[in-house]
Parts: structure tokens; sequence; C-alpha cells
């Protein structure tokens, strides 16, 4: 995973304040960044927001610094912060192993350290405001508890969950995996082949993907958690536009899988309920605050 | 947080370092209000405390057998015996007969190799409840036959091939029930120092645990992480077993605080325990200030 700008919105008043100090108009601003005085002016007015290459230009036009143009925590009266991280890795890792013991979760209980140990160090992408970075473990620990509450209690899920990065960021092959072929090809359907996104292209590769997932009901079930997970957290650290891919890719590939899941296996009806409405409120909810106009 | 009840301690009667006195007085500055002693193998210490009137605090007696099944080696509580039982009493001299063989397997062989242990230590050491590793080991390093105890253990103790002084868990399980008290499965995962029990292992030493009987499972430990006793209680409630807690307190030889139910040290209310219902229906529950 690589580390996000975050998604950060410029406040209007902020830049009408500091070129107001420098005694300039807004023909200025316009004029060096080939955009419209009417658009500068939309931007102070917050009816509009800059891209994140804009922010970066106007700040350096205006003698300041990007940070000093958004907004940050100090606009919030609430005093909120962001976390990044809604439970801790000691707790969810305590829970799940003992869970794996207790439940005969041979596999679930191999990954809990596999997985650890390979990705000791890295870490998500920052979050805005919280001053520090999230443990990578954090991902699939958060994912493999939510499964857990949703009553999922199927070894390889569990595995699969635990261990649907490894591949990807820590340069293991699937078939190295010391675990079962089930958790292996999961694990390997849910690990994108950046070599063929660049042979056949975003569009082919991914349909490609995603048809890959549709053969193992395992895959399936990982890519929603993996999925219902990024969703609550990327907007602490995503820009929007990444956002705005990434709510369209989600509806266009996730939701469809969900269906999928509550067609074909009766056994994770529930669970696929519960994931499909999390989702659901959740674009529902970044959309509406995307769209803004309140 | 320390909590009101600590159903796992031991004391000098097996290898705790406070006397049974010593320890009662300790729980009752811990603010303790229910506590059992469970001396390793033995019920001497609790047999003394269950005839001394104390401070407000309810007393349980109780026993830790050190057990081996055939999907592994465990501990077994058991609370509110009858130490007069004969099954019980059976199964106690069984764990003694044991021990006392061990004992004299490992003199005869440190014998044979020219180590020479003076009759009166012998003596003591026949003497004393559960004379192990550690206490030859002293031994030898105050005679001058080893640098240090790691030394006496690894080089010669550990070279003698003993039979086990464990005995089997379903005497332990049965005797139990039999002096019409509750077992119960202390520590399920491991106890201090003790290796991680897997998920097999846990499936099958569970299943032929309740085969014989088992009433009960250990599961807030001092050891263990609050959300780790939260999915044991849970394992425990959906195989109808009920919940005990305890902190293995031992005194001077672990650092561990009386009342202490889990890693995190939360506390850990009394409703939690369903065992003290249980115990509290068998009239077991001897209140030691009346």
């Amino acid at each position: 995973m690589t580390p996000g700008k975050g998604l950060r919105m410029i406040q209007g008043s902020k830049i009408r304040r500091r070129r107001e100090a420098l005694g300039i108009t807004q023909q200025e601003p316009a004029d060096r960044m080939f955009v419209t005085v009417p658009a500068v002016g939309q931007w102070e007015n917050g009816r509009s927001q800059p891209d994140s290459d804009r922010i970066l230009q106007l700040a350096k036009i205006l003698g300041t610094t990007a940070d000093a143009l958004l907004d940050g925590s100090e606009t919030f009266a609430a005093g909120w912060q962001l976390s990044g991280q809604m439970f801790s890795e000691e707790h969810m890792y305590s829970k799940l192993k003992a869970f794996a013991q207790t439940e005969g979760l041979t596999e679930a209980y191999r990954a809990l350290p596999y997985m650890s140990s390979c990705h000791t160090g890295q870490t998500r992408d920052q979050v805005r405001g919280a001053g520090r970075s999230v443990a990578y473990i954090v991902h699939p620990l958060t994912m493999a508890c939510q499964a857990h509450a949703l009553g999922i209690r199927d070894d390889a899920v569990l595995a699969a969950t635990l261990l649907h990065d490894v591949c990807e960021d820590c340069g293991i092959r699937p078939e190295e995996l010391p675990f079962s072929h089930e958790v292996k090809t999961a694990v390997g359907l849910l690990t994108k082949n950046r070599e063929r996104f660049l042979e056949v292209g975003q569009a082919a590769a991914l349909a490609e993907y995603y048809s890959g997932i549709r053969t193992s009901q395992t895959a399936m079930l990982v890519k929603c958690l993996d999925r219902s997970n990024n969703l609550s957290s990327m907007a602490a650290s995503f820009t929007a536009e990444r956002m705005t891919r990434y709510i369209t890719e989600t509806e266009d590939n996730i939701l469809p899988l969900l269906e999928e899941i509550k067609r074909r296996y009766l056994q994770w009806n529930d669970a696929a309920f519960l994931l499909k409405y999390q989702m659901l409120s959740l674009l529902e909810t970044q959309k509406a605050l995307l769209m803004g106009g309140r | 947080m320390s909590s009101q009840i600590d159903l796992h301690m031991h004391s000098t009667a097996s290898d705790g370092t406070d006397t049974p006195l010593q320890l009662a007085e300790k729980v009752r500055i811990a603010n303790i209000r229910i506590f059992a002693l469970t001396d390793h193998d033995t019920v001497k210490g609790a047999e003394q405390l269950k005839e001394r009137p104390s401070d407000g605090f309810i007393f349980i007696p109780g026993i830790e057998f050190s057990c081996r099944m055939d999907s592994g080696k465990c501990h077994i509580l058991g609370y509110g015996c009858d130490a007069n039982n004969p099954a019980f009493c059976a199964a106690l001299e069984e764990g003694a007969a044991l021990r006392r063989t061990k004992l004299e397997q490992r003199l005869t062989f440190l014998r044979e190799r020219g180590i020479r242990i003076p009759a009166g230590e012998q003596e003591r050491l026949r003497k004393m409840p559960s004379a192990g590793k550690p206490h030859l080991a002293n031994l030898m390093v105050n005679l001058g036959y080893a640098r240090d105890r790691k030394d006496a253990i690894e080089n010669t103790i550990n070279l003698c091939r003993t039979g086990s002084s464990r005995i089997q868990a379903e005497t332990a399980v049965r005797a139990i029930a039999a002096a019409g008290g509750i077992p119960v499965w202390a520590h399920p995962l491991g106890g201090e120092g003790e290796k991680d029990v897997g998920p097999k292992q846990f499936a099958a030493m569970l299943d032929e645990l309740i085969g014989y009987g088992l009433l009960g499972m250990e599961c807030f430990y001092s050891k263990y992480p609050q959300e780790c006793c939260e999915e044991l209680a849970q394992a425990a409630q959906s195989r109808g077993l009920l919940i005990s807690g305890g902190s293995d307190y031992h005194g001077a030889n672990k650092s561990v605080v009386p009342g202490t139910l889990n890693a995190d040290r939360a506390k850990i209310s009394l409703e939690r325990l369903t065992i003290l219902q249980a115990l509290d229906e068998r009239g077991n529950l001897c209140e030691a200030a009346r």
C-alpha cells in the first residue's frame, strides 16, 4: 500500500485572508495558475475545491504552505481527532488467538504470528492529524475480528483474511505460503498481478481479477471484508479524487460480489447482509459529504 | 485493579512462599472477598485455614492436581471437596506415591553417579510434600557438585529417566466429583512458563476432560489478556461449563498480585464467575468469619 496524501479540504476563508494580507487580487493567482477569476472566487467561497496539485501551486503563490490553507483539527470546535484505528492491535490479536485456540481453528492460529512477522514495520496510509502511522497489521486484524463478530467461524476464511495482503505487500508467492491449498488459492486470487495490469490495461485486468475471485467463496468473502474495512478508513487518508474512484469501483465490483455471496452461500447470508448494510451506509455517507452543498 | 475474588492461590503447603495464615492476611489487605487455597496435590494448607475463623471473607478449600492424560499434561483444580472422601484420599495418596518413587529414582541415580547426599538431607527431602528438581539442584550446588542450579538440572538431574509423578486426569476429575467438589481445568491455554496450547490440543484435551466429568474452566487467569479471557468464557459457556478465575499467586515465587484475574488487571465482577453460584448451591462456601 502506498502512502496517500490524505483527504484535505481547502478552507476558502484561509485563501482569502492570505491573499488580502498580501494585497493581491483574485486575478493574480488566476493568471499564474491558468484558471479563471471566478474559479478562484469559488474556492474562496468554499463552493468548489482545487485539486491537490493546485493546492500546492496556490500555496506557493500565496507564500505559504498547503497545510496552512487546509482545514485542520483546530477548525473543529468539538476538538475531534482522527485516530485511523478503531481497536487496539494487542486486544484484537489476543482475542483472535484465543478464539482460534478454543474453536479449533488451526490455520487461523498459525496465520496470526505468520502475518504479524511478514508485516513487521509496515504501516498503513498516513491519517491526517493523527500524528502517527497505524501499524499495517491493524487492517487484517480488524477484518478478522469483524468476520468473527459476523459469526464467520470458517478456518480458511479467517486464515485467508489474516494473510490476504502478505503476498501483495511482502513479496511472498502464494504457492510458498505454508498453509492449506484453499487458503493459498484464496490469497493468490486476492493478490493483484501488477504485470497483468500493465499488459492488458486497468479495466481488463480488473475484470480478470474479479472473475478470479468469483471462483473461490473464501476469496469472495475476504474481498468484501477487505473493502468494508477500507471504506471505513479511507476518509481519513484518501484524497477526494481517490475516494470518488474507490466508491465507483466498489459499486461496480464489490456490491455484486456481495449479492452473489448472499445468493450462493446460505450460511453467510446474515454476514453478507451486515456487510452490505455497513458498506451501503458508508457509501451513502461519504457520497453525501463529497457532494457537499449544505 | 484487583478483583474481589481469587480462586487459585498457593501457600507453603506446596510451592508458595506465604504460609496459609500469611496468605489469608494478604487476602484481607487486598480486599478480596472470596478466595480459595489451591495448593499442588495437597489440602494441608486448606484444612488449616478451614479450621480457623478469619476476617469477613469467604474461604473455599481447594486443590490443584498435577495430571496427565492421552492428549497432554494439565492441572485440575478442585473446589469444596470433602477431604475425607475415600476416592479423594486415594487420588492424593496415588500422587504422593508417584512423587516418592520419582524422588527415590533420582536419589539412586545421583548415588550411582557418585553424588553423595547426606542421609539427613535425604530424609528432609522425603518429608517434603513435593521434593523436585530445584530442591535436588540446590543441594548439589551447596555440596559442590554443580556450578549452579541450571548446571545441576541440565547436566545431571535431567539425565535421570523417571516415571511421571502426575496422576491421570480422569482419576483427579472423578475423585473431586466423588468428594462433592467441582473439577475445573486450570489455565487451559497454558500456565505461567508453559507452552501455548494449540487449537488441536485444546479441543482434544477439552473433549477428554468433559468425558471424565469436568464441570468448569479457569477462564480468567492472571497471565491471559482480557480479550483472551472473554473468548475462554464464551467457549466455556457454549460447552455448558462453569466459569472460574484465579491469579495462581505463589507469593515471592511469582510476580502476581492476589486478585489478578487477567493480564490487563481489569476488575472482574463476582457475577462473571458462574462457579460461585454452583458452589453456593452446594453449600460449599464456608465463611471463615461467622
